[in-house]
C-alpha cells in the first residue's frame, strides 16, 4: 500500500489512448496516443481549441462515446481498474458512482419537464439502497453544501425557472450526489455569462478542496485554467503537445502551439 | 444539387414509378382497357377471371379490369383537380397573409381558424350533401374546405423566408414587394409546397373515394374505385375479388404519392 | 377567450349557411327526398317552421337563439329533436373513437420507440412499412377486408352493430389503424431527437439504467408532439368514424349523419356539423390544458 501511495491518489489514468469516429477510409482520429492522469483533490485542465479531441477523451472515460466512436488502442484506468476490458454492464456501474460529468449547456442538461428533486432523488436511489425520504434528505444536504439558497424549495423547481448559473451548480451537485470522487467538467462555464462564471469556478474549487474530488477540467479558456487548475495538458489535433503544472507552463511554454494559445489570449 | 432526384433515393424512385404508371394507365385507358367499362352483360354476371375479363365481372357483368383502368381517370384526375384548385386558393392567400401581415393577416388567419374548427371531411361531406350528388359538387365542396390548412402552412413558410437575410438585402437594395414575393419568397417555398402537394394528393384521393363509397361523389354507373367498392359489398362473401381489386388500386396509388412525398422530403433534408 | 368566441361565432355562421347552399328551396328538396312531389301546403308549412321566409340575417339570429337554447330543430325523418337524437348516439361514437385511439397507441408506441432505438434495423423497417400502409390503405377497404376475414371467414367477430362487447373490435381496428401511422412516425422522430439531447446524455452519465433513461427522461419529452397531434386529429377521427360506422352499422352520430344525407334531412346534417365542430374546439382546449400539465414550460 505504502509503496503505491503515489499511484493510489491517481483517480483516472489514461495511457496511449487512440480514439476514432467512424470506420474505414472516412474514419476521423479524435485522439492520438493520449496519456494523462487526474489525481484526487486536484484540478487538472485539458486545454485546446474546439475540435482538438478534448471532449472525445471525456466521453471515452465515461464510456459514452456513442455508436460511431470507439477506442482503437490504449487503456483507461479508474481507481486502478482497467475499464476497456470490462463488459458493458460492469463498466456502466462506475458511471455516476465513481466518475461523474458536467456538461457545457447546463440549462439543457437538466430534463426540462422533470422537477430538479426528481432527478436528484432518482440518481441517489440508483446508487444507494435508500428510500425516497432518505434520498430527499441527501439531496437537500448536497444542495446546501453547494451553497444553494432555499435548497428545499429548489427540489420542486424546473430548469427553465432557474438561471444558467444555478442550473450548472445544480448539475455539479447532481453529478457528485452519489459520492463520485472524479468529476469531468466539459467547458462548464462556456455557455454562461461572464458574471456567473466565477460562481461556478468557486464551486468547482470548493468540491475539489472540501470534498476531495479530482477534477478533469476541459476548456478552451486559458483564463479559467489560470484561475482554477493546478496541472494542465495542452492538446492539439488529437495529441497532447505539452503538460506540466500550470505555473511552469504559463511561464515557460515549450511548445509553439502553447505559446500561440497564450499569445492569442493576451 | 443538379437533378431533381438523387441516386439511391429508393422511395422517390419507387413512388415516382408508381405515380407515372398510374398516370399513364389513366391517360391510355381507352387503348389498354380490354372492354368498355360501362358495357353490361347480364349473362356474364359475377364471372371469375377469363380471357375476355382478366379480373372477372361485377354484378352487372361489367369488366372489372376495364372499370379499374377507367377508374384511374376518375380518382386521379379528380384528386389533381381538387389539388390544383386548393393550391390556386391557398398559395396566393398564404403568401399575401404572410408577406403583408397586419390586419389582412389577422383577418385571413381568423377565417382559417374557423374553417379548421370543423372536421374537414365532415364539412366537405355536408357541403357536398347540400349541393347534391355529383362530381363537380364534390370537387367544389373539397376545395372550399381543404384550402384553409394549406394557406396556414404556406403563410408559416413565407414568414420564415421573409426573415431571411437575402430578403432583407433585397428590400434594402430597393426591389419591389411584388418582385421579392415572387423571386425570393415563392421560389423558396416552391419545394416544400411540392412535397406537401404530393402528400396531399394521396389524402385527397382517399377522401374522395371515401365519399364516393358513401354514395356522395361519383354516381353509378361511373367507373370509380370508391363506387366499385361500395357495389362490391353485397358480394363480399361470394365474390371477394370485387372488393379486393378496387381497394388495392386505391392503396397502391396513394402509396405511390406518399412514397414520392417521402423521397422528396428526404431529398430536402439531405440537401440542407 | 375572445378568439374562442370569434371562432364559435364563425362556426355558427358557416353551419347556418349550409342550409342555403341547397340548389332551390331547401324545404321542397327535403320533402321531395322520398321521390314524391310534396304538396304546396306541406312545403309552405315546413318553410314556416324553419323560418325560411324571413330575411337571412333575421333567420340567422333566430336560428342562433334556438341553438343557444340547445334547440337544433326537429328531424324530418324521425320527428324527434335533433339535439336529443345526436346526444343519444354520441356515446357510441365516443366509445369507438376511444377504442381506436387506444389501439393506435398500442400499435404506435412500441413500433415508434423500437424504430428509434434500433435505427435501420428490422424494427425500423417494419414500423416504416406499417406507417406507410396506415396512411395509404383506405379505411373503407381495410374495414371490408376485416369484415371478410374476421367476421365472415373466421366468424370471430360480429358483422355489424354493437350488440356484444367484442363488436367494437373490428371498427376500432379499422379506425385506429388509419391514424396509427402518423404517430409511429412522430414518436420515432421525437425519440430520435430527444435521445440526442444533452439531458439524456447527462442522465446516462449519472449512471441511470437505460430503461429509466428511456422511459423517464426521453419518452415523456418525445411524446409531447403526439399529444398536440391527438388534439388536432379529433376531427379526422370523427370524419373517419362516418365511414367506419356506416360500414359496420355502428349506431353512432356518423352513421346517423349519413342516413340523414340520404334522406335529405338538412336539419340533422346542420346539427351534426355544429356538434362535431364544437367537439373539435372543446377537445383542443382540453388537450392544451393537458399539455400544460405535462410540460411545465408552457404554463
Amino acid at each position: 500500500m505504502s509503496a503505491s501511495a503515489e499511484a493510489s491518489t491517481e483517480l483516472l489514468c489514461i495511457r496511449h489512448l487512440t480514439l476514432r469516429y467512424g470506420f474505414g477510409p472516412t474514419a476521423v482520429t479524435a485522439a492520438n496516443d493520449v496519456s494523462l492522469s487526474v489525481k484526487a483533490g486536484r484540478i487538472t485542465a485539458l486545454v485546446g481549441e474546439s475540435g482538438s479531441g478534448k471532449s472525445a477523451i471525456a466521453l471515452a472515460a465515461m464510456g459514452l462515446l456513442g455508436s460511431s466512436g470507439h477506442v482503437e488502442q490504449g487503456e483507461i484506468r479508474l481507481n486502478g481498474i482497467e475499464l476497456q476490458s470490462l463488459p458493458p454492464h460492469k463498466r456502466k456501474a462506475f458511471r455516476g458512482r465513481d466518475i461523474a460529468m458536467v456538461f457545457q449547456d447546463p440549462a439543457n442538461a437538466l430534463n426540462p419537464v422533470l422537477p430538479i428533486g426528481r432527478q436528484l432523488i432518482e440518481t441517489i436511489r440508483r446508487h444507494r439502497p435508500v428510500g425516497r425520504t432518505e434520498a430527499r434528505r441527501i439531496a437537500v444536504a448536497q444542495l446546501k453544501r453547494a451553497g444553494l439558497p432555499n435548497a428545499e424549495s429548489l427540489l420542486s423547481k424546473h430548469a427553465f425557472q432557474l438561471s444558467g448559473g444555478m442550473c450548472q451548480r445544480i448539475m455539479i451537485a447532481l453529478a457528485l450526489v452519489s459520492g463520485a470522487k472524479l468529476l469531468i467538467a466539459d467547458e462548464p462555464t462556456t455557455a454562461l455569462d461572464v458574471s456567473v462564471q466565477s460562481q461556478i469556478l468557486r464551486e468547482l474549487r470548493r468540491v475539489s478542496r472540501e470534498e476531495d474530488v479530482g477534477i478533469l477540467l476541459i476548456t478552451h479558456d486559458l483564463g479559467v485554467v489560470a484561475e482554477l487548475a493546478e496541472d494542465m495538458y495542452v492538446m492539439q489535433a488529437g495529441r497532447i503537445v505539452e503538460y506540466g503544472d500550470v505555473y511552469s507552463v504559463f511561464d515557460h511554454p515549450r511548445h509553439a502551439y502553447t505559446r500561440e494559445l497564450l499569445n492569442s489570449r493576451l | 444539387m443538379n437533378g431533381l432526384i438523387m441516386p439511391k433515393n429508393v422511395p422517390a424512385y419507387l413512388g415516382g414509378f408508381i405515380v407515372l404508371g398510374v398516370l399513364s394507365v389513366g391517360l391510355l385507358a381507352p387503348l389498354i382497357a380490354p372492354s368498355n367499362p360501362l358495357d353490361v352483360h347480364m349473362t356474364h354476371r359475377l364471372a371469375g377471371p377469363s380471357m375476355d375479363y382478366p379480373l372477372g365481372t361485377d354484378h352487372l357483368g361489367r369488366c372489372v379490369l376495364s372499370r379499374l383502368i377507367y377508374g384511374t381517370r376518375q380518382s386521379l384526375f379528380c384528386a389533381l383537380a381538387v389539388l390544383v384548385t386548393v393550391l390556386a386558393i391557398s398559395v396566393p392567400v398564404g403568401v399575401l397573409s404572410g408577406y403583408v401581415g397586419g390586419t389582412i393577416d389577422r383577418f385571413v388567419m381568423r377565417i382559417v381558424d374557423i374553417l379548421l374548427a370543423f372536421p374537414s371531411l365532415i364539412l366537405a361531406l355536408a357541403i357536398a350533401a347540400m349541393l347534391g350528388p355529383g362530381q363537380a359538387h364534390l370537387l367544389l365542396a373539397f376545395a372550399s374546405v381543404w384550402w384553409a390548412g394549406y394557406a396556414r402552412l404556406i403563410r408559416g413558410m413565407v414568414l420564415q423566408l421573409k426573415a431571411n437575410d437575402y430578403v432583407l438585402a433585397a428590400r434594402a437594395s430597393g426591389s419591389s414587394h411584388l418582385r421579392i414575393a415572387f423571386d425570393h419568397v415563392l421560389r423558396g417555398a416552391a419545394r416544400p409546397i411540392l412535397v406537401l402537394a404530393s402528400m396531399e394528393v394521396g389524402t385527397i384521393m382517399l377522401a374522395l373515394a371515401g365519399l364516393s363509397f358513401l354514395g356522395l361523389g361519383s354516381q353509378p354507373p361511373a367507373p370509380e374505385w370508391g363506387v366499385m367498392l361500395s357495389d362490391s359489398r353485397p358480394y363480399i362473401q361470394t365474390v371477394p375479388n370485387l372488393m379486393i381489386f378496387p381497394g388495392l388500386a386505391i392503396a397502391l396509388c396513394v402509396l405511390g404519392f406518399n412514397l414520392l412525398a417521402e423521397g422528396l422530403r428526404e431529398q430536402r433534408r439531405v440537401a440542407k | 377567450m375572445v378568439n374562442l368566441l370569434v371562432v364559435l361565432l364563425g362556426v355558427s355562421l358557416i353551419t347556418f349557411s349550409l342550409m342555403h347552399l341547397a340548389p332551390g328551396d331547401p324545404a321542397e328538396i327535403m320533402l321531395r327526398a322520398d321521390g314524391v312531389q310534396p304538396t304546396r301546403e306541406a312545403v309552405e308549412a315546413l318553410r314556416q317552421s324553419l323560418g325560411l321566409d324571413a330575411p337571412l340575417h333575421i333567420q340567422y339570429v333566430e336560428w342562433l337563439g334556438r341553438v343557444l337554447r340547445l334547440d337544433l330543430g326537429l328531424s324530418l325523418t324521425t320527428g324527434k329533436p335533433v339535439a336529443q337524437e345526436l346526444l343519444s348516439r354520441l356515446p357510441a361514437t365516443a366509445w369507438l373513437a376511444l377504442c381506436a385511439v387506444v389501439f393506435a397507441a398500442l400499435l404506435s408506441l412500441p413500433l415508434g420507440i423500437a424504430a428509434a432505438l434500433f435505427q435501420a434495423s428490422w424494427w425500423d423497417r417494419i414500423s416504416k412499412l406499417i406507417s406507410l400502409a396506415s396512411v395509404s390503405v383506405p379505411a373503407y377497404w381495410l374495414g371490408l377486408l376485416l369484415l371478410f376475414y374476421g367476421a365472415v371467414r373466421l366468424k370471430m367477430f360480429p358483422v355489424a352493430g354493437m350488440d356484444s362487447p367484442v363488436s367494437v373490435v373490428l371498427p376500432a381496428l379499422t379506425l385506429g389503424f388509419g391514424i396509427a401511422g402518423v404517430y409511429i412516425r412522430l414518436i420515432r422522430t421525437g425519440m430520435l431527437e430527444v435521445l440526442e439531447r444533452p439531458y439524456v446524455r447527462a442522465a446516462r452519465a449519472r449512471g441511470l439504467r437505460e430503461g429509466a433513461v428511456i422511459a423517464g427522461h426521453a419518452l415523456r419529452n418525445a411524446l409531447l408532439p403526439s399529444i398536440t397531434l391527438l388534439g388536432m386529429q379529433i376531427g379526422a377521427l370523427l370524419g373517419g368514424a362516418v365511414i367506419v360506422e356506416t360500414l359496420f352499422a355502428w349506431p353512432g352520430i356518423g352513421k346517423f349523419a349519413v342516413e340523414a344525407i340520404y334522406a335529405k334531412d338538412y336539419v340533422v346534417i346542420q346539427g351534426y356539423v355544429l356538434l362535431t365542430a364544437l367537439i373539435v374546439v372543446l377537445t383542443n382546449r382540453a388537450v392544451d390544458g393537458f399539455y400544460k400539465l405535462l410540460d411545465p414550460r408552457m404554463k
